[in-house]
């Protein structure tokens, strides 16, 4: 490895060429179609380097050899035109579409360009107009419904929530599922979003650091086949990046983006108004459940004490929302001129959420500048300044989320019409909870994160056929948090400090080098067969470190600075990890229709022994394009086939420190709450870990083979792409529990494997087409089907997430993600077995109540045109899967939904009624007859987890947007270059057949494998408002 | 031009220069946040707090609910309300074998393979690793012991016949009596305050360390009488040392502080109002006016000087009395009392308490309750176990904070008597070990006393009090050497009571 990175040194350090005798061509280049000039045309000698672009007014100036030469003109998307040279010093020339429109470039893994029809693989595209629709603030979110076979799921609609992406299913166990993401060359870090389940805040993704504005297109490399030079990291796949850049011979622009978005909760669940908080039709002031006597203006007692009139406040859980905005704005200066050109942006986001003190400001300071140093030199910069501030609300299953029991608040409790808190600042509330207005003023989070992004190219012509190119790049950022309990917090909230009142300060450093050195060569070996190969090296440095600091018992107050805390406790860790890999990629093309691509990289990584650390793994694709060899096939209706298929095998390095085993910090505890955490009394503690590392680990492998046919019809106006693929993941790293008789509880290593299998299909029509009329429709379509072949040898389950009931498992012969929980008893025919009481009971033990897998997903994307105007819409579609809902089982256990009130809850003589009947049969297999009452039935529903599984399909207008771009023509006399206003919204409307009440997409787990957990989940929300966009 | 050339070069050259091999540029999976060893005083620390925690968290509760000490409530499906009526399932019982096997045994057998030339460092390890073998075969019966504990080397370790296991615990004590009577000057590191139990003292571990033989030979007094005599007749010729007052009792002080408090308390405000004093526990106790009720229990109704217990199957409800300053540390605010005269579990009546009462494991109680019953049965009958009884009210009531008149009052109301005077004595050790761990359980299963009376078959899920508890869940997935038990009522090997 290490000769290969002094061979560039040296190659760079290679003296300049000697040049022969020349003169001067100039010249115009203009559209066939329309006459307008082209600007930013390559114009290349033949067989040289010699290449200048067009500028502005598309004209060129070149030097050609005088002994003769021919001139190559070409501008993605147009056929390339040859010019011979003699005598003339000008020459004009008309660039014409090229018919296919095929030669679309794709940006591929390591940056390496190709054309889209030559590819063995799938890549989605989603392009700067489809991203920007909708205008949220986490980029991820942008991409949902969009690329078949990739699943966003989004956390909430919470300020700052996470969202995560799955590529075709999952390819590990319990490691990160979430691909790599790439800007500009450089993997960057989209870490964290994973939230805790009994505390704390719902985190970002990274991301959402990333400004939306500043994208021109993102690729999104489906598996390891398309990723597969990205090695270790890309098993998941990998998202690539293009930011817009500004370019050579382009007058300077300035673009301006603004969009203003109004935010709300988009669904509420449907309460009933009619009877009163307590239990058994008597009214109990202190009760959380609306169970009690029907609201008639009589009067009773509160919780205070004090006399009240029984009313029914039909507002008082939409009251403690507001409504919050989403308010976004770029402005970009780009230009170029000969041999530089450069972008410069800076752009703002502002978020102010559904709920008081839940705000997200960011900043995004962007340069881009390239520059030929010399013909052969060129050099690229692009940095990234990021700086983000946001302050958010406790979720989670803790009595500091103020939806913990919040969904449910008595129908007679007034709550925006009373104090939260008293003159001291104790809270005010009828529940042992946080009161929801209290928690949200006085148990803060804040945090802020500094990022700069950034990395430095070159690229050296060695040859003309010959080039090496080397980027460096970095992100790095610092997250700095602070927690804040108020004294007399009744929940976990940031720090469980037990009501004592908490505060810590964290911050946690990542940073992430990546050093990429290629060699990319191009050489037709016949004039049938050509021959592109890349080879390289590179080098990655992760390191991380979290200094923590969590104080309880406070002294005064609202002072939030960790000196009022009277009891400290320091944490801090650190990680560092290091990859060397080399790589060849190599492409063979036959003709116009043959491609093979053939790749290999070999990795060495610092997380696994010596004995273990290199590992090989390679990669075939292979494109045929039937109508370029048998042209025969090739008629009115049949524009364009080709036939892809591909195998790869890519291999995942370890988390860092797996290979041994240490001594931790000692510590007590025993599950069910009472702990004793060190330094006890003074004294330090050590013990060695229940968790035994493996000196022998080495790496887990994907191994994915895929099929795709892809066809245009009808001049382009119809076509479609249909995959199929099966991915096999082996060997997989995790940590496998082990007899603790042998003293360790675990011990991570390789175990186990999971296939997931699927097909995908994208269809693109265009309906109508005329000269002012377009609608593009593009259909996609995933289904995937996962299996956990095997854990390892006596472990039959592990638990990715959740409680004893319910929870989120892996079980071998299941999809990826089960959910089991408790069950009611029943008998052989799958009766429910009904006691003499009337109610169900619960079966001792745990079984399999829901998967969390969705049947399939889709996205339909409709983009009409008219003179100027455009509507886009997309529907997303999510078919299956089941959703864990908390908040459902207590909405229907506490009496406060509609349904609770459906039958009269008393009889004419103020009895109690009993309208419900459990369908089943009693111990002696009689059928049941019991009736129980309202409360009595969905109050004994809600003891089983199986009872709150519901299918979480729905389908959604996600995104939409009206605007209307000025002509062209009626601009020339104004400084604008381009004019857009227009209205746009997400989430606008939602369809969950069903699921009753709220809406299913929420994950109290954040980004996590295990999907489909709802545990008092925060709600989601919807957006709408207007954009400008302008040029100048 | 050139010149650029020349810096970008240099500068990435210098760049890849800064690694000056492959080999070393990857070599830093070297974990900066822990250490592969750790010194045996730090890892003695976590132990000691551990065998304190064990004994006042899962295994206390289990035991001291089957023993009708305690009473869980709170309603339907709370943990504490199915454990009395014995529904104790597998899966609830590997959090306890993790306390045993992976939490305390490791750092015991780290601190005896790693205290060469600290001899008494080297004797503690063994004689709590005995300590705690000793507890995991009363609890289980058959459990691993030659191959446990060798990590990756064997991760299915055999299951070993629980009678085979003793001898080698006594063998244990042994050696780490040997190994702590090493003149101080000879151990290079002395152990001191790190060790949370005795802080060091090594008379103490002594004195410990025979009492826990006495304890030990005692369980083979039905399987092996002869054995159970001989064997304690020859260590009390020995004169020990033993134990001597309450300072040599092998407890575990907690501290009034966040996530430092005993766990008996922590419990008790972690989950709010589950456990209460059992009614049996309670009305034996009221029989005989106990002086010792005022610190076992709050009073109830609140400040009227009675006390009321709760039984399996009671609806739910507050009015009873609650574990007091006994198990959960003096009084350090006021308990404010509800106008029916129960106690509300809020914030106030928590923090009321200082959370610091010891776990106590082996009391000097404990140890005159041994010999009185040795005496009894192995020695010179009543009148030698008569004192011994005495000593062991006196010391139980001691550690109460019950005056000496009190204490006078109730010994001369309460006399060892001819007839059944073997349940008086348990009876009696009973009522001093509350808040001990496993040990009432241990006699009731030996002897049959304290006579208690099965939950109500209405709701009990056996229809025999246990005789020992499940295997884990998580062991009998993981090690196929585990062959689950067909109920609760195998028992272990010195549990031949009819």
């Amino acid at each position: 490895m290490k000769s290969l990175l002094f061979s560039f040194v040296l190659m760079l350090t290679l003296a300049g060429q000697v040049w022969a005798q020349e003169r001067t061509v100039t010249g115009r280049v203009t559209d066939a179609a329309t006459g307008e000039t082209m600007p930013g045309v390559t114009v290349q000698v033949k067989g040289t380097t010699i290449a200048t672009p067009t500028d502005v007014n598309g004209a060129y100036s070149i030097n050609v050899p005088s002994g003769g030469a021919t001139l190559v003109f070409t501008f993605v998307g147009y056929a390339n035109q040859e010019v011979a040279v003699s005598t003339q010093s000008s020459i004009n020339v008309r660039l014409a579409l090229d018919s296919r429109q095929l030669s679309e470039v794709v940006v591929t893994a390591m940056g390496i360009q190709r054309e889209k029809k030559d590819l063995g693989y799938s890549v989605g595209t989603v392009d700067a107009a489809a991203l920007t629709i909708g205008r949220p603030t986490n980029v991820v979110n942008a991409l949902s419904g969009k690329v078949a076979g990739v699943s966003v799921a989004s956390s909430s609609g919470m300020v700052g929530a996470s969202s995560g992406i799955f590529i075709r299913g999952n390819t590990t166990f319990t490691g990160s599922n979430q691909p790599l993401f790439v800007i500009d060359g450089v993997p960057i870090d989209n870490g964290g979003g994973g939230n805790a389940l009994q505390n704390g805040v719902a985190n970002s993704n990274r991301a959402i650091d990333l400004n939306q504005d500043d994208i021109e297109s993102i690729n999104i490399l489906k598996g390891p086949a398309a990723a597969a030079l990205y090695g270790s990291r890309a098993a998941s796949g990998a998202v690539i990046i293009t930011t817009k850049k500004g370019k050579a011979g382009q007058k300077t622009s300035v673009e301006f983006n603004s969009s203003y978005n109004m935010v709300e909760v988009n669904r509420f669940p449907e309460w009933q108004n009619e009877y009163a908080q307590g239990t058994g039709g008597n009214f109990i002031p202190t009760s959380n459940v609306s169970w009690g006597p029907r609201i008639t203006g009589q009067t009773v007692t509160n919780f205070r004490g004090e006399q009240e009139t029984l009313t029914a406040y039909p507002d008082n859980i939409k009251d403690i929302f507001k409504k919050g905005s989403n308010f976004q704005n770029t402005v970009a200066l780009s230009g170029g001129g000969e041999s530089a050109s450069y972008r410069l942006s800076y752009g703002n986001t502002k978020e102010s959420g559904v709920l008081e003190n839940n705000k997200l400001q960011r900043h995004n300071f962007t340069f881009n500048g390239s520059a030929d140093i010399t013909p052969k030199l060129t050099s690229g910069v692009s940095v990234q300044y990021i700086n983000s501030e946001s302050k958010r609300t406790q979720q989670g299953n803790q009595l500091s989320n103020p939806f913990f029991r919040g969904w449910f608040i008595p129908r007679n409790i007034n709550l925006s019409g009373m104090p939260y808190e008293d003159a001291a600042g104790n809270q005010i509330y009828f529940d042992a909870v946080d009161n929801p207005y209290w928690t949200i003023a006085n148990n803060t989070y804040d945090d802020e994160i500094n990022r700069v992004i950034g990395n430095v190219n070159l690229s050296y012509k060695l040859t003309p056929w010959l080039d090496a190119n080397y980027r460096l790049g970095v992100d790095t950022y610092t997250q700095v948090e602070q927690g804040y309990d108020q004294i007399g917090a009744r929940g976990a909230a940031n720090t469980s400090a037990g009501g004592t009142g908490g505060i810590y300060d964290r911050s946690y450093t990542n940073t992430n080098i990546n050093s990429n050195f290629i060699l990319s060569g191009r050489k037709d070996i016949t004039p049938d067969f050509d021959l592109t190969f890349n080879v390289g090296n590179e080098i990655i440095s992760n390191s991380t470190n979290d200094v923590n600091t969590i104080g309880k018992t406070l002294g005064i107050r609202n002072l939030k600075n960790i000196s009022n805390a009277s009891v400290q406790t320091g944490l801090n860790s650190k990680s560092q990890r290091r990859l060397v890999g080399v790589f060849a990629d190599v492409t063979f093309g036959y003709r116009d229709f043959v491609t093979l691509n053939v790749t290999g990289r070999n990795d060495f990584s610092s997380t696994f022994g010596e004995a273990e650390n290199s590992y090989f793994y390679p990669s075939a694709a292979l494109s045929f394009v039937l109508t370029e060899a048998f042209p025969v096939l090739k008629n009115n209706v049949i524009e364009f086939a080709k036939v892809k298929a591909n195998y790869a095998k890519v291999g995942k390095e370890a988390p860092a420190y797996s290979t041994n085993t240490y001594f931790v910090a000692a510590g007590a505890s025993d599950g069910f709450g009472p702990s004793i955490v060190f330094p006890y009394n003074g004294l330090g503690g050590r013990t060695y870990s229940n968790a035994s590392g493996d000196p022998n680990l080495r790496p887990e492998f994907t191994t994915s083979k895929e099929v795709g046919l892809e066809m245009q019809f009808f001049k382009n106006r119809l076509g479609f792409e249909a995959n199929y693929y099966v991915t096999n993941s082996t060997d997989l790293i995790f940590s496998v529990p082990v007899s603790s008789s042998s003293g360790f509880t675990s011990q991570t290593r390789n175990a186990g494997s999971l296939r997931n299998k699927g097909i995908e299909f994208l269809l693109n029509v265009t309906p109508l087409k005329t000269s002012n009329f377009t609608w593009d429709l593009s259909f996609n379509f995933n289904r995937n089907r996962s299996e956990v072949i095997e854990l390892a040898q006596g472990v039959p389950n592990i638990i990715l997430a959740g409680f004893t009931t319910p929870n989120v498992r892996l079980e071998a012969g299941q999809p990826y993600g089960v959910m089991y929980g408790s069950v009611f008893r029943r008998n052989d025919q799958g009766q429910l077995i009904i006691g003499a009481n009337g109610e169900p009971s619960l079966d001792p033990l745990s079984k399999k109540i829901g998967d969390t897998n969705p049947d399939w997903t889709g996205g339909i994307t409709n983009n009409l045109n008219y003179k100027g105007i455009n509507l886009s819409f997309l529907i997303d579609i999510r078919k299956g899967g089941d959703v864990y809902s908390r908040n459902l089982g207590d909405l229907r256990r506490s009496g406060v939904l509609a349904e609770a009130a459906e039958f009269d809850r008393f009889t004419s003589d103020g009895k109690l009624a009993t309208p419900y009947v459990y369908e089943g049969v009693k111990a002696d297999g009689s059928v049941n007859t019991t009736p129980i009452t309202t409360e009595r039935y969905f109050t004994s529903l809600f003891t089983a987890g199986e009872s709150y599984v519901y299918d979480a399909t729905a389908v959604r207008l996600r995104e939409a947007s009206l605007s209307y771009a000025i002509p062209t023509g009626l601009l020339q006399k104004t400084p604008f270059g381009r004019l857009e206003v227009g209205l746009n919204g997400r989430n606008l409307l939602l369809w969950a057949p069903n699921f009753p009440h709220l809406d299913p997409e929420n994950n109290t787990l954040g980004v996590s494998n295990a999907q489909g957990f709802e545990f008092n989940g925060l709600p989601n929300t919807r957006s709408y408002g207007a954009f400008l966009r302008l040029t100048l | 031009m050139k010149k650029l050339k020349y810096i970008s070069a240099g500068v990435l050259a210098a760049f890849m220069l800064s690694f000056s091999s492959c080999d070393e540029f990857l070599d830093v999976n070297e974990n900066p946040n822990s250490p592969t060893e750790a010194p045996i005083a730090q890892v003695l620390t976590n132990a000691t707090v551990n065998t304190g925690f064990r004994n006042g968290s899962d295994l206390h509760r289990f035991t001291s609910l089957i023993m009708q000490q305690f009473s869980g409530q709170a309603g339907p499906t709370i943990q504490t309300r199915e454990y009395q009526r014995y529904l104790i399932q597998p899966s609830d019982l590997n959090n306890l074998y993790n306390a045993f096997y992976a939490t305390a045994l490791p750092d015991i057998e780290y601190v005896i393979n790693n205290s060469e030339g600290s001899p008494r460092y080297t004797g503690i390890g063994r004689i709590l690793k005995a300590y705690t073998y000793s507890q995991a075969v009363d609890v289980w019966g058959d459990v691993p012991f030659t191959e446990a504990l060798q990590g990756v080397a064997n991760l299915s370790p055999k299951v070993d016949d629980d009678a085979a296991i003793y001898p080698e615990l006594f063998k244990l004590i042994d050696q780490g009596i040997a190994d702590i009577k090493t003149p101080a000057k000879a151990s290079l590191l002395l152990p001191g305050a790190n060790e949370t139990i005795y802080r060091g003292d090594s008379l103490k571990w002594l004195k410990f360390g025979n009492t826990l033989k006495l304890r030990l030979f005692l369980k083979y007094s039905e399987k092996d009488p002869a054995f159970a005599k001989s064997q304690m007749d020859a260590l009390i010729a020995t004169g020990g040392p033993f134990m001597t007052s309450n300072a040599d009792n092998f407890e575990m002080a907690f501290v009034d502080a966040t996530a430092s408090q005993n766990p008996i308390h922590q419990f008790e405000v972690s989950r709010l109002n589950y456990t209460f004093p059992n009614k049996y526990l309670v009305d034996f106790m009221n029989e005989k006016v106990d002086p010792r009720r005022a610190s076992y229990f709050t009073d109830f109704p609140y400040g009227s000087g009675q006390y009321k217990g709760a039984a399996a199957g009671d609806p739910e409800s507050t009015n009873y009395s609650r574990l007091h300053t006994y198990l959960r540390g003096a009084l350090k605010g006021t308990i404010t009392p509800r106008a029916d005269g129960g106690i509300n579990a809020n914030a106030a009546y928590n923090n009321a308490y200082t959370g610091s009462a010891p776990i106590r494991m082996l009391t000097f109680a404990e140890y005159n309750f041994i010999r009185a019953e040795h005496a009894l049965r192995f020695g010179g009958g009543l009148a030698e176990a008569t004192p011994f009884y005495q000593a062991g009210i006196r010391a139980s009531m001691t550690a109460a904070g019950v005056a000496t008149a009190a204490q006078d009052a109730y010994i001369l109301a309460n006399p060892l008597l001819a007839v059944n005077p073997l349940q008086q004595i348990i009876q009696e050790k009973y009522i001093a070990n509350y808040g001990v761990a496993l040990e009432p359980w241990n006699d009731w299963r030996r002897t049959g006393y304290p006579a208690i009376t099965p939950v109500s078959s209405t709701i009990a899920a056996t229809d025999y009090i246990p005789r020992s508890l499940y295997y884990p869940e998580a062991e009998t997935n993981s090690n196929t050497n585990f062959v689950q038990k067909p109920d609760m009522n195998v028992r272990v090997f010195w549990d031949t009571r009819q």
